[in-house]
Formats: structure tokens, C-alpha cells, sequence
């Protein structure tokens, strides 16, 4: 292999192996703990059956299921293909940072940039904890467009062109989210906190926001340098510092989805100008000093690298969902036909895609042919976990007994619904009507 | 010497002072994993040593005062050095639990310092040993698992590369010795780390010595040299492996005292307590993802990926292993080679802990003996370890650690160790939320033969059994005894001599590993029964009351034991003697002493012939390497 080739090959080695802890959760059974809980996989599985699955919210878009369907022709299952889809758009994410950085000042550089982008707290947030599924290819698309007009030339262009492609295609979940109701604040841009509850109804003071201690010190201190030395790459820093600034004060004023987009947006350009801290001060390409660069955004990245995973199987459509989609009756069955003087077990699979602002009671009800309640169950869904109490994207099993009378018909229905116990009205479900039929 | 005029020596040994500070709390970890264990080892351990046994291949009161071979298949040393601490330092149980781990911590600086010095420099030397020390895996064992044995093993992994590193590139009667010993010292310390450890220590001594011949001439690419077994080359390639390969069979033979018995006689205890239910591997196969998760825990290992303990490499370790990787792929040099072989060791390790490997602990002998995939982690840290400072030395220009030079004759100035303190720096850095420890209460009984009896009481899966066992036993009149503070004076099982009207037993004297009572048996075929299990090397003697005159000398065989605890019954002749049974040394103890007992003498005289040889030649104990 000719000497820069092979030494291009070591770079990417190094690249692709110091990202694998930011992709590293995806590899655990199951999916992230997310708020928009399995509903991404049931859009998946209703876009291959030509249909939509329109019912709730996720930070998604049109791209990343096409993505994911190219892995499911290679035999994987929905859970894992949405997996594979967003491993591969972090580490395209990453190339294509590591690509705009180098072209400026270097390989070394590269690495960092592509780091500090990709190890930013609200990147990490955005993905493992709001379920932001369409972010790695929306901020591709924009790490697309940086590159491209760095690149100059048509070839650049035409980069840049594809980029700005990609991202608008990736850009839907915008102005349709919970987030879109609310604001975030300066502090929430720097401080490093890291949550996972979700419980709450105001999102943003959950996820972390935070572009990360070393993105911002590091930016700093090249803007600083460059300053002064008066660096004839000043002006780059500077440029990239300022498209970077201009983005997060249009966070500020942002709803929040926008918001979201703007930051990862601007951390972007702000990591190309961290890295330009080595072209500044060579002595921090030394080898050690550049490793030293290296470990501080992943080390500062820390807690956002150990997403919580729940594993549990998601039939190709759930078995209801109920509201305003926010809550998802993942699966529900019974381990035998109802049945006169027989004990009737139900199995159930609750999930909130939204924090809910009601504890709704479940009815089920065991019906004979003509409608009429044989026996039936009402209560809170889960004994000791009332609804307001539930995480957003929490799996929770339930399981729930009822007795069936022995001078019951044979020919019996079980039907379940929820409903407000003050008021006694029903929640609608997505599918129409108020109350799922589980078995006969 | 050399190594006690470096300030990178020191510094390296000062930088353990992190780790070693949450072991300075008052108090002590009972809720780590193996912390009661060790507390009652060295317990154990002491009440055999006050009777003047100083390696005790029986333990008395483990089993519920039955007994049981702890030390002669469990290796003893790191309890050793515990008594040894608790003894001369006059500390309690607890504290010289903790002063081990102390000691195995400033090993760890040491060792590791000592042979990336060798193979690099001084600077790279210091990286290296906090790299060890702190490396989460190493923290894990300290910290979580307590796990002393496994901690000592870890402890002398790297004086173990060391010496062989010596031997091969200077071959000579110290080098030889100091091969023995540390090899001798991993065995005697942990026998899974050993296991564990010896097919890496082979494939570096291979290669090496491939290495050495590489840099001899003829060259290795020369013609000659295409003929890689003509007798020049053979001879010269058994020569290099001579010394190293020496040291390692003399290190075995150093250990056969403990290495033979353990071998041959670990069938007559009760196994299958370590291999089956929640100890199936199956279970317990780190996932990819926890590799690279830095959640910290004190949980024990459970099935699935959400362990309540961590597996993680440490990112930081990560980052410069990912580093060492980059400097191998693109600049060549006298280093890369071994480089390779660090990461191919690293990333080998890391694969034997994951299901990927599901085949080779299906099918290839010898891995599964680990017990835990985890354990190859253990590996995985020494590697990381080796790797952390790679990235100092692809430093050109300027700079001193080109890759070509070698450490000791390499000038030093002040600035070159801004960079590896900075390193050293983020690598503690990194491991600093886990550098602590969970205080606890202490559990009922304490560190006390009734704390030992309620600790069995309460993990009755883990009391040990000889094989004759039918049953795990779950309590005994003997720990009715301990419970109530009274000293054990006879393990004559009198509940079943009073029940026998033909029977009179009369307890006479009795040790840990002996005991005598007179007996008078109506009718010949009686049997005194004992509450001691039966394990090879209890044997009965028959006196005469009146002179001491031996009548009878015979072993006791698992015929001799009785159900459902595989307790003795001892066989006796019908009339009035004394009886006293003991456990003593069986062929295969004996035939494992004899050898180390050669061994030792080798390896002194190795150590005074080779100091007198040095001497010689002027150069006072010279084992510079290369």
C-alpha cells in the first residue's frame, strides 16, 4: 500500500475505533430507555407493509427508514436494522467531520473534531434519551454542507448540495414534537447534567443540552490563540466560531425542536474550530498532548455513554394505542381462551410515549355474544404504578387475573380499554373505537 | 541500584497513593464479593500457623468445623502474605486484608514499571504502571470483588514479563532465577490467573526469542535464514529459549509443593459446586457494549448485559490502546513488532470474555477453566496497561523517545516527563469514580469463628466438600461450639460413641491436624467416628496406652468415611490402645515437596553463582536488559 494511503487507513482505523464508544450502547439487547419508546420500530414495520403508523411523536424521518430497510434485507430484525441505521449515520457523521477538519488542518485535527462533535453531551441526549433517530443523518447532512463549501469547487458543491439534501430530508421531526412548546436557556448550553427520568411535562429540563465542557474550553482556547498570534487561520477559527454562535442564538430564541437542530447544528463548525487549536500551537500535535486532546471529550462524554437498554419483543404492530398515541399497549394476550369456571390470565405490555397527565383506569370486560359483562376487571393499569408515575419510554408488564363464572355462556369476548375514572369517558384509540378486543 | 535512583520509580509507585486511599477508611468492605472470605482465610490461616504449620494444606474449621484441604488446592499465597502482615504488623483480620491489597497495588507500580522500562523507557515506564494500577479491571478486584489471590496474580504479571524479557536477551543464572521465582510466585498465588496467564507468557518467550534471533545475524531474511531449521539456526533458536524455558520449568518445580497436590488431589473435594448452576459461563459472557460502559457497581455478575458491576476497558485506556494501535499501523520501528503482539493479546483477551467465544469455551480445553469469562479481563488490563504509553514513543523530531531508542541508555531531561504525567494525570482522572470502597457493618459474628460459622450458614452453596460428601452440609455441633465462643477440645463425634454400647472413646490431645483419644472396643469391627471429613493423607496410627509402641499404621480411605458429610470413621481392633489420627503428607505432597525443595536449591545456588559472576565482571547485579 503507498505510504499515504496506508497512512489515510490508520487515520480512519484510529477514527472508526474511537467512536466505538459512542455506538457501543447500540449493540445491547433491546432498545434505549427513549421517549418515543417502540414506536420508531412499528414505523418501520408499517412502512414495509406500504402503510404509515402515524400515531405519536419521534424525533424521525422518512430517510432514516429507508436506511434501516436496507438492513432489513439482510435478514435483521426491526430493533436491530433501526440500530445498525443509526451506527452507521454516527459513523458516517464522523468521517465526514473527520474529512472537513483534515482538509483544514489536518489529520490529527480530523480526529479531534470528529470527537468532539460526536461526543457532545446534547448529540449523546438527543439520541439515547429523546430517541432522536433522524439526528446522526440530519447533522451528516449538515457535516455534508460544511465540508462542501470548505471544499470549494463544483465537487464541493455538489457535497454541499447532497448535504443540504440530506438534512432537510432528515429535518421532518421539526415543529411536531412536545419539544416545540418550549425554551431553553443559556446555562442549559453549558452545564453538563445528565438525567434520565422523563417524567416530566417540560422535556427540556430533563435531557442534557449541553455542548460539552472540552468543545466549548477547546474552542475557546483556539479562538483565543488565534487571536493572539495573529494565526493567518484566525480567519477560519473565527468564521466557524461565528456561523457556530450565530446558530445557538437562534437556539435561544428557537421552540425547542428547532432548538435541538440548531445546536447540533452549531456544534458542527464549533468542533472544526476546537480542532484548530493544533494547527495553532504545534506543539500540541505531539502524539501524547494530542492523546491527552483525545481522551478529554470522551471522558467528558462519560455518563451520556451508558444509555439505559430495556430488551423486550415488539410484535410487528402494537396490540393499541391509546390518547393522543401517548400510550402504547405494546402487546396484550392470554395464555388460554376465557373459559366458564376458568381463571382468565392476561398478559399486557404497557409503554408511555409522553408523560401522562391522568391516571386513566383499565377495564376489561368478558362479554357474552350479545355484549352482556359476564365478569369484568377495573383498576389502575399497573397495582402500584399509577399512569403519572410512569417513565416515557418505560416497558412495563402487567399481568392481570379474572375469574369466570361457572354459569357463564361458552361463547365468551374480552375487550379492554382505558378511562378516566373521574369522569367515566373513555380513551379513544388511535385505531378508532374505545376498547380493544383481545381474544374470544 | 538503578531502579531506586529513578524519580520516575518513585513517582510510579506515589502516583498509587489514589488507589491505596479508599483503603485507609476506617472500617472495612464486608460487602465486597470475597471480602468475608479473605478475613476468614487469613483466620484460618493464623490458627494453623500458631501450631507451627506454616503452609496448611488442611484447614480446620471451614465446613462447619469438618474441615476441609482449603490450601492444598486453592493457592495459598496471598493469604500467606496476609497472615504474614497481620502478624508481624500486629493488624486486625481486616486491616491486613486491606494492607494486602496495599501491597499487591505498590507490586502492581513496580512490576509494571520494571519491564516497560525495559522494553521502552523510564517515561513511558511511569504511564504504564498508573495504567495498571488503574486500570478499572484492576480497581474491580480491589475495590468490588476483593478478590486478594486474583489481585497478588495480577500484582506479578508483569515481574513476570520481566524476567522472561531478561532471560532472553540476557541469559544468565540470575535472570534464570528471577524467571523461576516470578512464574513460581503467579502460581502460588492464584491458580486461575496462572492458568491464564502461562499460554501468553509461552507466546511472548516465543516471541521473543523469535525477535532475538531476527536481530542476530545471519539475518533473518538472508538466505541462510530461509531455512529456518537448519542446524545453526535450530541451535541458536534453542539456545535463546534455553534460559527463559529453564526458568519457567524451575519456577514450576519451585511450586509443585502446591502445584502436584492441587493437580492430582482437587478430585476428592466436591467440584461440581464450582462449575454448575449460577457458575454455568454460559451466563456470564460480557456484552460488547459493557466493555465501553464506565457505570460503575457492586453487584455480582448476573445473566444478561445489565450487570451491577462493571466490565468496562476504561475509555481513557481505550483511547490510547486505539493510539498504540495507530502507531503500530503507521510508523515501523524496533517496537512495532511487539506492539502487534500487545494487541493482538488485547484484543484476543477481549474476545474470550464476550459470547463471540462461545466455541472455544465449548471446546477448546483448558479456557473454560477460567470459570468466568470476565477473567480474561484480567489480561485485557495487563494489555491495556503495556499499550497506554505506546503513543509517547512515536514522538519524533526532537524529541528523545524515538522509537529505536532504548530507555536505560537514553538521557533523561526534566521537561521529557510533562508528557507522561499528563497521561498518567488523565488516566487516574478517569478511573476517579471508582476509586472507592463501600463501608459496611460488620456482618453478625465478625471477624470470628462465629462469624465464619454464620458466613457458611448463610452461603451454604459455597461450603466446601470433600468428595465423599453426599450432602452440603449446613450446620454442626462444632459450630454450636464456635457460636458459643467454646474452644473446640475434641472432634470425636460422641452423639454416635455414646449411642454404641461396645464403644469407649476418651479424648486425649488434639491440634488442627492431629488428634489422639483412647479407646476400648468391646468386639472386634467398631469404628471411631469423628467429625472431620475425609480427605487423602488422614491416617490412623494404633498405639499401645502403655509404651507408645505403634501396633498399627494405616491411611484412611474414602471407604473410612461416613455418610451423609463423608465424616471419618476410623476402623479399630477390638481391646483397650490409643488411637490418633493425623493428616499427613501423601505420596503425591511428598514427591511435590521433594521437587521444590530441589528447585529451591537451584535457584540459590543460580542467584550466588550468578552474584559472584557479576561481581567478577564488575558489574554489580547487572540484569540491564538488551
Amino acid at each position: 500500500m503507498p505510504s499515504t494511503r496506508r497512512k489515510t487507513a490508520g487515520d480512519l482505523l484510529l477514527l472508526f475505533i474511537l467512536l466505538i464508544p459512542a455506538w457501543a450502547p447500540l449493540t445491547r439487547p433491546g432498545l434505549p430507555r427513549w421517549l418515543p419508546g417502540a414506536l420508531p420500530v412499528f414505523r418501520l414495520y408499517a412502512r414495509e407493509r406500504g402503510g404509515a403508523f402515524d400515531a405519536g411523536w419521534a424525533l424521525d424521518s422518512g430517510f432514516v427508514y429507508v436506511a434501516a430497510r436496507a438492513f432489513r434485507f439482510l435478514g435483521l430484525d426491526g430493533v436491530t436494522a433501526l440500530k445498525m441505521s443509526l451506527a452507521l449515520g454516527m459513523a458516517l457523521l464522523g468521517f465526514v467531520v473527520w474529512l472537513w477538519a483534515r482538509r483544514l488542518w489536518g489529520p490529527r485535527a480530523g480526529a479531534l473534531a470528529a470527537l468532539l462533535a460526536l461526543y457532545t453531551p446534547i448529540f449523546l441526549s438527543g439520541l439515547y434519551i429523546l430517541g432522536g433517530i433522524a439526528l446522526p443523518w440530519f447533522m451528516l447532512g449538515l457535516a455534508m454542507v460544511g465540508l462542501g463549501i470548505r471544499s470549494r469547487g463544483w465537487k464541493g458543491w455538489g457535497v454541499a448540495l447532497v448535504g443540504a439534501g440530506l438534512a432537510a430530508l432528515n429535518a421532518s421531526f421539526l415543529f411536531k414534537t412536545p419539544l416545540a412548546f418550549t425554551r431553553i436557556s443559556l446555562y442549559q448550553l453549558i452545564e453538563a447534567p445528565w438525567f434520565w427520568g422523563t417524567n416530566s411535562v417540560n422535556l427540556t429540563t430533563d435531557p442534557a443540552w449541553s455542548l460539552g465542557l472540552p468543545l466549548l474550553a477547546l474552542g475557546m482556547m483556539a479562538l483565543w490563540l488565534g487571536w493572539q498570534r495573529e494565526n493567518d487561520q484566525l480567519s477560519v477559527i473565527s468564521y466557524q466560531w461565528g456561523v457556530g454562535v450565530a446558530l445557538l442564538v437562534g437556539a435561544l430564541v428557537a421552540p425547542g425542536d428547532l432548538a435541538l437542530a440548531l445546536i447540533l447544528a452549531a456544534s458542527l463548525p464549533l468542533a472544526v474550530a476546537a480542532s484548530g487549536l493544533l494547527t495553532l500551537t504545534p506543539a500540541l500535535k505531539r502524539p501524547a498532548v494530542w492523546a491527552a486532546l483525545l481522551i478529554l471529550p470522551v471522558l467528558a462524554a462519560g455518563p451520556a455513554l451508558s444509555p439505559d437498554f430495556q430488551a423486550y419483543p415488539i410484535p410487528e404492530r402494537p396490540a393499541g394505542v391509546f390518547g393522543a398515541s401517548h400510550i402504547l399497549l405494546i402487546d396484550a394476550g392470554m395464555a388460554a381462551p376465557p373459559a366458564p369456571d376458568r381463571t382468565l390470565s392476561l398478559d399486557a405490555v404497557w409503554q408511555a410515549t409522553q408523560p401522562i397527565d391522568f391516571d386513566y383506569n383499565i377495564f376489561i370486560h368478558v362479554t357474552d355474544d350479545a355484549g352482556n359483562i359476564v365478569t369484568q376487571l377495573d383498576g389502575q393499569p399497573l397495582n402500584d404504578h399509577p399512569m403519572t408515575a410512569w417513565q416515557t419510554g418505560e416497558v412495563l408488564p402487567a399481568h392481570y387475573e379474572l375469574t369466570i363464572p361457572s354459569d357463564a355462556p361458552p361463547s365468551l369476548h374480552v375487550r379492554l380499554g382505558l378511562y378516566n375514572w373521574q369522569t367515566g369517558a373513555r380513551l379513544p384509540l388511535a385505531s378508532g373505537g374505545d376498547a380493544l378486543t383481545i381474544g374470544n | 541500584m538503578k531502579t531506586l535512583r529513578s524519580a520516575s520509580f518513585w513517582t510510579a509507585l506515589l502516583l498509587t497513593i489514589f488507589a491505596i486511599a479508599p483503603l485507609l477508611r476506617p472500617g472495612y468492605f464486608w460487602a465486597a464479593h470475597d471480602a468475608r472470605h479473605d478475613v476468614y482465610f487469613i483466620l484460618q490461616y493464623n490458627i494453623t500457623w500458631n501450631e507451627g504449620v506454616l503452609f496448611p494444606r488442611w484447614s480446620p474449621d471451614w465446613a462447619f468445623g469438618y474441615g476441609y484441604p482449603f490450601f492444598n488446592i486453592y493457592a495459598p499465597g496471598a493469604t500467606f502474605l496476609g497472615t504474614l502482615l497481620y502478624r508481624t504488623l500486629h493488624l486486625s483480620l481486616e486491616n491486613a486484608v486491606k494492607a494486602t491489597f496495599i501491597v499487591t497495588l505498590l507490586i502492581s507500580a513496580w512490576g509494571m514499571w520494571l519491564f516497560v522500562r525495559d522494553w521502552l523507557d523510564e517515561r513511558a515506564a511511569l504511564v504504564a504502571a498508573a495504567a495498571y494500577v488503574y486500570a478499572p479491571y484492576h480497581l474491580l478486584d480491589v475495590y468490588v470483588r476483593a478478590a486478594m489471590a486474583e489481585n497478588l496474580a495480577l500484582a506479578l504479571l508483569p515481574l513476570s514479563l520481566w524476567a522472561v524479557r531478561r532471560a532472553v536477551f540476557r541469559p544468565g543464572p540470575l535472570t534464570i532465577a528471577l524467571t523461576a521465582l516470578t512464574y513460581a510466585a503467579i502460581h502460588l498465588s492464584s491458580n486461575l490467573v496462572a492458568l491464564l496467564f502461562t499460554p501468553v507468557l509461552g507466546l511472548y518467550l516465543l516471541f521473543l526469542a523469535c525477535r532475538r534471533l531476527a536481530s542476530e545475524k545471519p539475518p533473518l531474511f538472508s538466505s541462510a535464514s530461509l531455512r529456518p531449521f537448519s542446524f545453526p539456526r535450530g541451535k541458536l533458536c534453542v539456545r535463546r529459549l534455553l534460559a527463559p524455558a529453564a526458568g519457567l520449568v524451575l519456577g514450576v518445580a519451585l511450586a509443585a509443593f502446591f502445584i502436584l497436590p492441587a493437580l492430582l488431589e482437587s478430585k476428592f473435594v466436591n467440584r461440581e459446586q464450582w462449575y454448575g448452576g449460577y457458575y454455568d459461563f454460559h451466563d456470564h459472557f460480557v456484552y460488547f457494549a459493557q466493555l465501553f460502559d464506565p457505570r460503575w457497581g457492586f453487584g455480582i455478575s448476573t445473566p444478561g448485559p445489565n450487570d451491577p458491576l462493571s466490565y468496562q476497558l476504561g475509555l481513557a485506556l481505550v483511547v490510547l490502546a486505539a493510539l498504540a494501535g495507530w502507531v503500530w499501523w503507521k510508523r515501523p520501528g524496533g517496537k512495532r513488532a511487539e506492539i502487534g503482539f500487545w494487541l493482538v493479546i488485547l484484543l484476543g483477551s477481549m474476545w474470550l470474555t464476550t459470547g463471540a467465544s462461545t466455541l472455544a469455551w465449548d471446546h477448546i480445553p483448558g479456557v473454560a477453566m477460567a470459570q468466568f469469562p470476565w477473567r480474561y479481563l484480567s489480561l485485557t488490563a495487563l494489555a491495556l496497561a503495556i499499550l497506554a504509553p505506546v503513543v509517547l514513543m512515536s514522538e519524533v523530531g526532537g524529541q528523545r523517545s524515538e522509537v529505536e531508542v532504548e530507555g536505560d541508555q537514553a538521557t533523561k531531561r526534566p521537561g521529557d516527563y510533562l508528557m507522561p504525567l499528563l497521561l498518567a494525570g488523565l488516566i487516574i482522572l478517569a478511573s476517579s469514580p471508582y476509586l472507592r470502597v463501600e463501608i459496611t457493618d460488620p456482618p453478625p459474628g465478625g471477624a470470628t469463628l462465629a462469624g465464619l460459622m454464620e458466613f457458611e450458614r448463610s452461603s451454604d452453596e459455597m461450603t466446601g466438600m470433600t468428595s465423599t460428601a453426599q450432602e452440603i452440609a449446613t450446620w454442626s455441633p462444632l459450630a454450636d461450639l464456635h457460636m458459643a465462643g467454646i474452644p473446640v477440645t475434641t472432634q470425636v463425634d460422641y452423639g454416635l460413641v455414646h449411642a454404641n454400647p461396645n464403644l469407649a472413646v476418651d479424648a486425649r490431645s488434639h491440634r488442627v491436624t492431629e488428634e489422639t483419644v483412647w479407646v476400648h472396643a468391646d468386639v472386634p469391627g467398631q469404628r471411631v467416628p469423628f467429625l472431620r471429613q475425609w480427605y487423602p493423607g488422614w491416617t490412623a496410627t494404633i498405639l499401645n496406652p502403655d509404651t507408645g509402641e505403634v501396633l498399627d499404621r494405616f491411611p484412611l480411605t474414602p471407604e473410612d468415611a461416613r455418610p451423609p458429610y463423608g465424616l471419618l470413621s476410623v476402623p479399630v481392633p477390638e481391646g483397650d490402645f490409643l488411637l490418633r489420627i493425623a493428616f499427613e503428607d501423601t505420596p503425591v505432597r511428598k514427591a511435590g515437596n521433594a521437587i521444590s525443595i530441589v528447585a529451591l536449591m537451584v535457584i540459590l545456588g543460580l542467584i550466588l553463582g550468578g552474584g559472584r559472576s557479576a561481581v567478577r565482571k564488575g558489574r554489580r547485579w547487572n540484569l540491564s536488559a538488551e
